[in-house]
C-alpha cells in the first residue's frame, strides 16, 4: 500500500505542469506556423466541400451563365455556307459553343475573324442548315476572362470556373475520404493478421504485396479503374443491386455511384503499402510481454488482435491516412485528367483540367484550367504543411525525413 | 557478393510471375474484352466469335497465360488485340527510347536540383538560403505534374509563341538533331523531376545535418580542414546513403509519371502505350510492359543495392 502511495506520487511529479490547451496550441501555432497554414487550408477545404451550395455564386453545371444572342455577334459570309464572321466589337474567344437543342451540339471554331461550325457529334459534317439554325434561335455561351462577375472566368460551356472549383473540393474530398477509410481499414485488417499470425498466411499476404508494389503505382491504378469502374463490372453491380449506395445525385455529387467506384479503386491501390507498414509495427508489438500475458490469460487470437495489437498500431493508422489523403486526391485528379475518372458534367479538378479545357488553355485561354489546378496543389501543399508539423511535434527525430505528399510521381 | 545478386535475381522470378498473373486476372474480370470493342457496329455473334478466336480469347484462360508466358520465356511479348496486331516488341523498339531519355534526364534533373540546395541548407541551417530550399520543396511536392505541364505549354504558347517541337513534327532523336531533341524533353523531364528533386532534396538536407553531428566530422574540424573538404569529401558521402534507396524507389513514382507527362507533352513513349493500352484492354500489351516495368524497378532497386557497398564498405550481404 505504502510502496503503491510513493508510486502514484513518484508519478506525479515526473508530469509536467499543466498548460491550459488553448495556451498550448497558441505556443505550438507560433512554434509552427506553416502547420498553422496547412491547418487553415484543410479546414477551408472541408468547409468549402461541405458548404459549396452556400459558397458557389453559381451553379456549377448550368451552362448559359453569360448568353448573347449569337446573331448580336456574327454574320455569315454568304447565306450558303457555314463560314461567318464576327461582328465589329463582339469579343470571341476560341472554340465557343452554340446549342440548338438539348441533344446536339454545335462548335464554333473561331480563327481570327472567321467561324467556322462543326458538330459536336463525330462523323456529320455540318451544313448550312445548322449554321441557319445556330444563328436563328440560339445563343453563345462564351468563354469569357476573369471578371467581377465571374472572378474565375467562365469555361467553355459558359460554366462559372469559380463554382465549378468549389464543387471540386466536394469531390476530392469525398474521394479522398472514402479512398482513405476503405484503404486502410482494408490495409490494417491484412497488415495486423499477417504480422500476427505469420506462417503461410503472412507469406501469401506479402508476397502479394510484393508483387502490387512492383507495379508504377499510376498504372495499377489505372488497371483497377479500368476492371472495377466498368459499366457492368461486378463490383459495380453489386454495388448498385445488394448495397444502399445511392445510384443518382447524392449530396449533391451526380452519379454518386461512379465516384464512389473511383473511391474504392484508389483505396485498393493504397492497401499494399498501408499493410506492409503496419505488418512491420505488428511484428515487434507481438513480442511485447503483455501479449505474452494476454496469451497466458487465455485470450483468443483474435482477442489479441483486435484488443491488444489494433489499438497499438492505431496511432501508425492514423498518422498513415493522413500521409496517404492528399495522394488519394492526387490521384483522383490524375485518374479523372487522364479520364478514366470521375465523368464529365460533375466538377472535379482533374477532369476539368482535361479534354476541351486542355485545348481551350493550349491556344491563351488559361482560367478554366488554371483554378482547379491551383486549388488542388494549394490543398495538397496544406496537407504537406499540416504533416511536416505534426511529425515536427510528435517525433523530432523525423523532421523533413519522410518524403511526403507527391512522390509518387503525379 | 555474386551470390546476393544471385539470390536477389531469384527473388525476380515469383515477383514478375505475381505482376503478370495479377495483371492477367484484373483483366480477365472486364465484363466487355477487345474483341466487344473492336465490333461496335453490326457485330453479329458470329463475327464476334470470329474475332474472339482469331485473339485468341476463346481458349481457357490458363491455356491463354501459359501461351503469353511460354512467349516471353522466349523473348516474344505477344502482339496488340486491336487491328493492328503489331507485335509489342516492334512498338517497343520505337518506345522505349522516348521513356529511357525521359526517364534518364528527369533522373539526372532530380539529383542536379535535389543534392545541391539539400546540402546548402543543411550546412547553413536556419539561413534564409535554408528556409528558401524548404519552401521550394514543399511547393514542388504539392504541384501535381500535369497542371503544371499543362500550364508550361499553355505559357509557353501564349507568352513565347512556342511549343514544345513533338507537337508538329513527332520525336526526334538525340542523334539526328540534338538541339531540338533536348528542346522536346527538357520541360517533361523538369516538370516530371520536381516532386522527385524534393523529396531528394529534403533527405539530403536531413541526413546531411544527421552525418554532420558525428564524432568524425568534428575530427576533420578539428585536423583544420576546410569546409568543403569536410562535407563533400567526409560527409556528403555518407549522408547520400539514405538519399540512394530513395532515387531507387522513386524509379516506379518515374515510371508511373512518365504515363502522365507523355500524354501532356505528347511523348510517343511506353507510357502512352500502354495508357492507350488499358483504355483498349489490349490487355496482352498491358501485361507486357507492365512485366517490363516491374523489371526495371526491381533491378534499379537492385543497382542500388549493389551501390550501398561500394559507398559504405561497412555494408555486408548478407
Amino acid at each position: 500500500m505504502a510502496r503503491e502511495v510513493a508510486a502514484s506520487i513518484a508519478f506525479e511529479e515526473a508530469v509536467p505542469p499543466r498548460i491550459p490547451a488553448l495556451r498550448r496550441a497558441l505556443q505550438m501555432a507560433r512554434k509552427h506556423p506553416l502547420g498553422v497554414f496547412g491547418v487553415v487550408v484543410v479546414a477551408a477545404l472541408m468547409l468549402t466541400g461541405i458548404f459549396a451550395e452556400l459558397v458557389a455564386p453559381y451553379d456549377p453545371l448550368a451552362p448559359n451563365r453569360t448568353t448573347k444572342a449569337f446573331a448580336e455577334l456574327a454574320a455569315p459570309v454568304d447565306a450558303q455556307t457555314d463560314v461567318f464572321t464576327v461582328k465589329d466589337g463582339a469579343d470571341l474567344g476560341y472554340g465557343q459553343t452554340v446549342g440548338i437543342d438539348s441533344e446536339e451540339i454545335i462548335v464554333l471554331i473561331i480563327d481570327g475573324n472567321t467561324i467556322t461550325v462543326q458538330r459536336g457529334a463525330e462523323h456529320t459534317e455540318p451544313t448550312s442548315h445548322d449554321a441557319g439554325a445556330a444563328l436563328g434561335s440560339s445563343t453563345v455561351d462564351s468563354v469569357s476572362g476573369p471578371s467581377a462577375k465571374h472572378p474565375f472566368g467562365t469555361d467553355r460551356l459558359g460554366r462559372d470556373v469559380l463554382s465549378r472549383t468549389i464543387f471540386g473540393a466536394r469531390i476530392s474530398l469525398m474521394i479522398g475520404l472514402v479512398a482513405i477509410l476503405f484503404g486502410v481499414t482494408v490495409g490494417s485488417f491484412l497488415g495486423v493478421i499477417s504480422g500476427y499470425i505469420g506462417g503461410l498466411v503472412d507469406s501469401v499476404i506479402q508476397r502479394s504485396v510484393d508483387a502490387l508494389l512492383a507495379f508504377p503505382p499510376v498504372v495499377l491504378l489505372l488497371a483497377i479503374i479500368t476492371v472495377i469502374g466498368d459499366e457492368d463490372s461486378a463490383v459495380r453491380t453489386f454495388l448498385a443491386h445488394h448495397t444502399p449506395v445511392p445510384q443518382g445525385t447524392f449530396l449533391g455529387v451526380p452519379d454518386f455511384l461512379s465516384i464512389f467506384v473511383i473511391s474504392l479503386a484508389i483505396g485498393l491501390a493504397v492497401v499494399a503499402s498501408v499493410a506492409r507498414v503496419v505488418r512491420g509495427a505488428v511484428l515487434s508489438i507481438k513480442e511485447n510481454v503483455y501479449i505474452e500475458a494476454a496469451r497466458a490469460m487465455g485470450a483468443s487470437d483474435s482477442r489479441i488482435m483486435w484488443r491488444h495489437i489494433l489499438p497499438n498500431v492505431a496511432a501508425l493508422i492514423v498518422i498513415l491516412a493522413s500521409i496517404t489523403l492528399p495522394l488519394a486526391i492526387l490521384a483522383e485528379a490524375a485518374v479523372s485528367f487522364l479520364g478514366v475518372g470521375v465523368p464529365p458534367p460533375v466538377p472535379s479538378w482533374g477532369a476539368d483540367m482535361t479534354g476541351p479545357n486542355r485545348e481551350l488553355a493550349l491556344s491563351g485561354t488559361w482560367w478554366p484550367v488554371f483554378f482547379p489546378g491551383l486549388a488542388l496543389s494549394l490543398v495538397v501543399l496544406g496537407f504537406n504543411m499540416l504533416g511536416d508539423a505534426f511529425r515536427d511535434i510528435s517525433d523530432p527525430r523525423l523532421r523533413g525525413a519522410l518524403g511526403s505528399g507527391n512522390g509518387r510521381g503525379l | 557478393m555474386r551470390n546476393y545478386i544471385l539470390r536477389r535475381l531469384l527473388i525476380l522470378i515469383p515477383i514478375m510471375l505475381g505482376v503478370s498473373f495479377l495483371t492477367f486476372a484484373m483483366f480477365r474480370m472486364i465484363p466487355g474484352d477487345a474483341a466487344v470493342l473492336r465490333c461496335q457496329l453490326g457485330c453479329t455473334p458470329e463475327v464476334l466469335n470470329d474475332l474472339r478466336h482469331e485473339m485468341g480469347l476463346d481458349r481457357p484462360w490458363y491455356q491463354q497465360y501459359g501461351d503469353w508466358l511460354w512467349d516471353v520465356g522466349h523473348g516474344d511479348l505477344g502482339k496488340s488485340l486491336t487491328e493492328s496486331r503489331l507485335p509489342v516488341t516492334t512498338e517497343l523498339d520505337r518506345r522505349l527510347p522516348i521513356t529511357g531519355e525521359l526517364l534518364v534526364m528527369t533522373m539526372i534533373m532530380a539529383l542536379l536540383l535535389g543534392i545541391p540546395p539539400g546540402v546548402i541548407s543543411a550546412i547553413r541551417p536556419g539561413t534564409p538560403l535554408d528556409w528558401l530550399a524548404r519552401l521550394g520543396s514543399v511547393l514542388w511536392l504539392s504541384i501535381p505534374s500535369f497542371w503544371l505541364g499543362i500550364l508550361v505549354i499553355a505559357f509557353g504558347v501564349s507568352w513565347f509563341n512556342w511549343t514544345p517541337p513533338q507537337f508538329g513534327r513527332g520525336y526526334v532523336p538525340f542523334m539526328d538533331d540534338p538541339w531540338v531533341n533536348l528542346q522536346q524533353f527538357f520541360f517533361p523531364s523538369l516538370v516530371l523531376a520536381l516532386a522527385i528533386a524534393a523529396a531528394i532534396m529534403r533527405l539530403t538536407r536531413s541526413s546531411l545535418l544527421e552525418v554532420l553531428g558525428n564524432d568524425y566530422i568534428r575530427t576533420a574540424w578539428s585536423k583544420g580542414l576546410r569546409e568543403r573538404t569536410v562535407v563533400m569529401r567526409h560527409a556528403l558521402k555518407n549522408a547520400l546513403i539514405p538519399v540512394l534507396t530513395i532515387v531507387g524507389l522513386q524509379v516506379g513514382a518515374l515510371i508511373g509519371g512518365s504515363v502522365i507527362i507523355e500524354s501532356v507533352f505528347n511523348l510517343n513513349g511506353v507510357g502512352k502505350y500502354v495508357l492507350e493500352a488499358i483504355l483498349r484492354r489490349d490487355f496482352f500489351v498491358v501485361q507486357s510492359v507492365v512485366l517490363l516495368f516491374a523489371v526495371a524497378f526491381v533491378t534499379a532497386n537492385l543497382v542500388v543495392d549493389i551501390l550501398y557497398g561500394w559507398l559504405d564498405p561497412r555494408i555486408r550481404y548478407g
